[in-house]
């Protein structure tokens, strides 16, 4: 095994605790909405969704740097440069993400000075780091960068899908930058800080997931490199041609011109196009192989992928991304629910994917075909159905009685906060998330189980 | 404003069933899935004629949907023809070498 995988599962491993770590934030943000005073006032509700969503970003964004550097040695025939390099940067990024969550959970807050930007919390949902981390978070990603664009160059042979992943680092980087506050101006501020957010989830991360996912499917299914390259460029032409203007629908209540209504909802409405050719293909290459490979949960994983990025991302998002109904469901439990199950099925359920290819070559398994990953997979899938359902509802009741009817007042906030729809919903959603952290727990242990005991009998054998 | 936005929803979720039935059918070479994938994509039809009927939204919104909901009668054929063309000059390249 290449020294390059050996760090790769180092980041699996760190992307699964913050799996796990989300799944926490989540369980204490859910409880809130349900017991109002549960562990108030040391661990707040803000508190828990800044670590909840965080954690979100850090064990994605570690899952696809973790993919990127189990791939590559194989891509191009040799060890990534800079290996030790991007080891250091690892252990960096733990330990300042560790000492970030630290300061969120025993300081919380700090004064309206620069000290606390510097040292506390920037301010910025999402990117709440502190101005110290996200600089860190920014070499880590040139070191990253750098670690495959030297690669390529020592290598002296590129393919399309390195391409691709190469172009879609730039940005990835450059739109990180955004990250820093440098506007006092709050609608000029939220209309880059979006750029960031939006161009990350709905551009960037997309290619990069489109590259790691056209790789894993030629391992998976042995689909001849040539297709997987021309719909790689197919289908990240198509998402980025319907992504990158969709950012508009991010621009609607924020004091940006008027044109931004028509940009966001037409490009909005586009985004499920490519989605749907995604599922035929999806449909396609599993279909020829009659569902058969030598790692069952992974393909499951990327079906499961497929499928819950159209539903997600295409059905959640087009019942609400028109400016008529964004009126109303724009901040909304609605948005809630679209967002678990878009980031869920385009993003969570590809990353578990590969790292249960992963761990079939590190393990020398030669299948992973044993019934354990089923529960965790119904499990998680269940809860997080779950989930989306209890906050679908929750969350059109509070459109209408909120907004729709009450003309968002605080009066209206109350009422709409107070309906049975909404109480009995984040009661749902609760109960659902439970379901969920046990699919995590079961997945952690069929992660650390799986393959194993067939390589111990393997050894034996001969004996 | 609530359906409106179901029927928003359920214009994709049949377009999703249209391209998922249309797929299995000529996987299977199942004329039922077919006639079903179509099915839906009648059903998708007839909730964007309850949009242009029902709903609130503005002429040129409904004027859009209806346009996508013509593209959409193309995508899964389209795209199955497209899978199919480049699979077999995969193979045929393979057979080569």
């Amino acid at each position: 095994m290449y020294q390059s995988q050996r760090l790769a599962l180092k980041y699996f491993t760190a992307a699964i605790v913050g799996f796990g770590i989300m799944v926490i934030g989540g369980l204490i943000a859910a409880t809130d909405f349900v017991h109002p005073q549960f562990l108030f006032p040391h661990f707040t509700f803000n508190l828990a969704k800044i670590i909840h969503i965080d954690a979100l970003i850090l064990w994605l964004l570690m899952g696809f740097i973790g993919a990127i550097y189990w791939f590559l040695p194989g891509e191009l025939g040799r060890e990534t440069v800079g290996v030790k390099l991007g080891e250091v940067m690892f252990w960096i990024l733990c330990a300042a993400v560790a000492v970030v969550f630290l300061v969120f959970i025993f300081v919380q807050y700090g004064g309206s000075d620069e000290a606390a930007m510097w040292l506390v919390n920037q301010g910025r949902k999402y990117v709440e780091a502190p101005r110290w981390a996200a600089i860190g978070i920014v070499l880590v990603m040139l070191v990253f960068s750098y670690n495959i664009v030297a690669t390529v160059i020592k290598a002296r042979r590129i393919t399309g899908v390195i391409a691709v992943m190469m172009l879609g680092l730039v940005p990835l980087v450059v739109l990180y930058l955004d990250a820093f506050p440098a506007v006092a101006n709050m609608s000029e501020d939220l209309y880059w800080w979006w750029w960031l957010v939006h161009m990350w989830v709905e551009a960037t991360w997309e290619v990069l997931i489109g590259c790691i996912t056209a790789l894993a499917l030629m391992q998976l299914l042995n689909t001849p490199r040539r297709i997987v390259e021309i719909w790689l460029y197919v289908e990240v032409g198509l998402v980025l041609g319907t992504g990158i203007l969709g950012l508009g629908h991010h621009y609607f209540w924020i004091g940006t011109p008027k044109y931004w209504l028509a940009i966001g909802g037409l490009f909005s409405a586009f985004e499920p196009l490519p989605l749907l050719g995604m599922v035929i293909h999806a449909v396609y290459d599993a279909g020829t192989q009659h569902m058969k490979t030598t790692n069952q949960p992974s393909l499951y994983w990327l079906m499961a992928a497929a499928f819950g990025n159209f539903i997600g991302g295409g059905m959640w998002g087009f019942m609400m991304t028109l400016p008529q109904i964004n009126l109303y469901s724009h901040g909304t439990q609605w948005t809630v629910s679209h967002g678990h199950f878009a980031f869920w099925g385009a993003y969570a359920c590809s990353v578990i994917s590969i790292i249960y290819l992963a761990l079939q070559h590190a393990r020398g398994a030669a299948t992973f075909d044993g019934g354990g990953w089923k529960w965790p997979f119904a499990l998680l899938n269940v809860g997080l159905l779950g989930m989306v359902g209890s906050l679908l509802v929750a969350g059109m009741a509070q459109a209408f009685y909120e907004r729709a009817i009450g003309g968002s007042t605080l009066e209206a906030f109350i009422a709409g906060q107070s309906s049975s729809w909404f109480v009995e919903g984040m009661v749902a959603r609760l109960g659902f998330g439970l379901i969920f952290a046990t699919g995590y727990v079961w997945l952690v242990v069929d992660l650390l189980r799986v393959g194993r005991r067939k390589r111990a009998i393997a050894v034996l054998a001969p004996a | 404003m609530l359906v409106t936005a179901s029927l928003l929803g359920l214009f994709v979720l049949l377009a999703f069933g249209y391209g998922v039935l249309y797929g299995l059918g000529q996987l299977r070479s199942g004329r039922a899935l077919i006639v079903a994938s179509y099915a839906s994509y009648g059903l998708q039809c007839l909730v964007v004629v309850a949009v242009l009927a029902f709903t609130p939204l503005l002429g040129w919104w409904k004027a859009f949907l209806a346009l996508s909901c013509a593209i959409y009668l193309a995508i899964p054929p389209v795209t199955w023809r497209s899978l199919v063309a480049l699979h077999r000059m995969g193979r045929s390249r393979n057979d080569h070498y």
